[in-house]
């Protein structure tokens, strides 16, 4: 019997390493994205049996306190929240992580050396976000419990190798031996499976939980994202941290700049 | 992304986008996006 079919007994019987560092039935994850994953997501998702995240990146301080606070009151089940380490003042918000007893961070963007030991000290997993196997190795090397590897077809900042998630999956499987979470372009049971055979042992979805009932982003951008078709979003302000977004007016803007740059 | 303008500003979202046409409840996808899984754990490839 395979691993795969060893823990496979049923449809909530299914276990991994991913659903026991959590402590959640199936290892789907909903990613922490700013201005879209809050406590209403976040818990919905906790509660459906995956892990929610709340993101920490576009609130203030006293907001995120909010946040978790409202999203303990929805759901008794395990969440996490997501800390980007490249916007201002998020050591605040780890203090509120710490003070209000969050179990579950995701750390994004910057070294995972210098807030994981923090994190574990307190008794908290700790996932780090990375784009290649070098920062998989770095983030296992500074005790991370589990890796996201987020391919390039992600939204929001992406890594500057522009891996894509078919490359990046079977390299950081290879690379680290805590578990792999595979991001990227991920919206679907089938594509979910894929990554799996890839040896990804959970995955993480963004844009599919962006249009969503409880995504806190306005519904005139949900209805953009479900409106928008292949080729609509491309990468912008590539040299200074590349960020992947639709195209529009602020888009040709940038893009416009850049041109102009380069003449 | 927050206030609803959708010509100012950046709107930060995935290539798979493109494959997504509807709104649903988060519970709802997490329970489709598992049934999808196990039917193809159960019937993985196109075979002759």
């Amino acid at each position: 019997m395979t691993a795969l079919s060893s823990s496979f007994r049923g449809t909530v019987g299914f276990s991994n390493r991913i659903t026991k560092l959590f402590g959640i039935d199936y290892p789907i994850i909903q990613a922490g994205m700013i201005w879209a994953s809050g406590w209403k997501l976040a818990s919905a998702v906790s509660n459906a049996g995956g892990l929610g995240i709340i993101g920490s990146g576009s609130m203030y301080p006293d907001v995120l306190r909010e946040h978790i606070r409202k999203c303990k009151a929805a759901t008794i089940l395990p969440f996490g929240v997501n800390v980007p380490l490249l916007y201002p003042a998020f050591d605040k918000h780890i203090d509120i992580i710490i003070e209000e007893g969050v179990k579950i961070v995701f750390t994004s963007a910057g070294n995972p050396k210098t807030w994981t030991s923090v994190l574990k000290e307190k008794g908290i997993t700790v996932v780090h976000v990375i784009s290649s196997s070098k920062f998989a190795k770095k983030s296992e090397e500074a005790g991370c419990d589990a890796v996201v590897a987020e391919g390039f077809e992600a939204g929001g900042h992406n890594g500057r190798e522009e891996t894509t998630t078919m490359v990046l999956i079977p390299a950081v499987v290879e690379a680290v031996k805590i578990p792999v979470i595979a991001a990227g372009g991920i919206a679907n049971g089938r594509q979910m499976l894929a990554a799996m055979v890839m040896g990804a042992e959970g995955v993480q979805l963004g844009s599919r939980f962006v249009a969503s009932e409880e995504a806190s982003s306005h519904i005139n951008f949900k209805n953009e994202v479900i409106n928008s078709k292949e080729g609509d979003t491309k990468l912008a302000m590539k040299e200074l941290t590349p960020v992947r977004l639709l195209k529009n007016d602020f888009f040709k803007e940038v893009d416009e700049a850049e041109k102009e740059e380069q003449r | 992304m927050f206030e609803g303008n959708l010509a100012e500003g950046e709107l930060e979202i995935g290539q798979v986008s493109a494959l997504l046409d509807d709104i649903l409840p988060a519970g709802q996808i997490v329970k489709n996006v598992w049934k999808e899984f196990t039917e193809g754990l159960a019937n993985p490839v196109k075979m002759l």
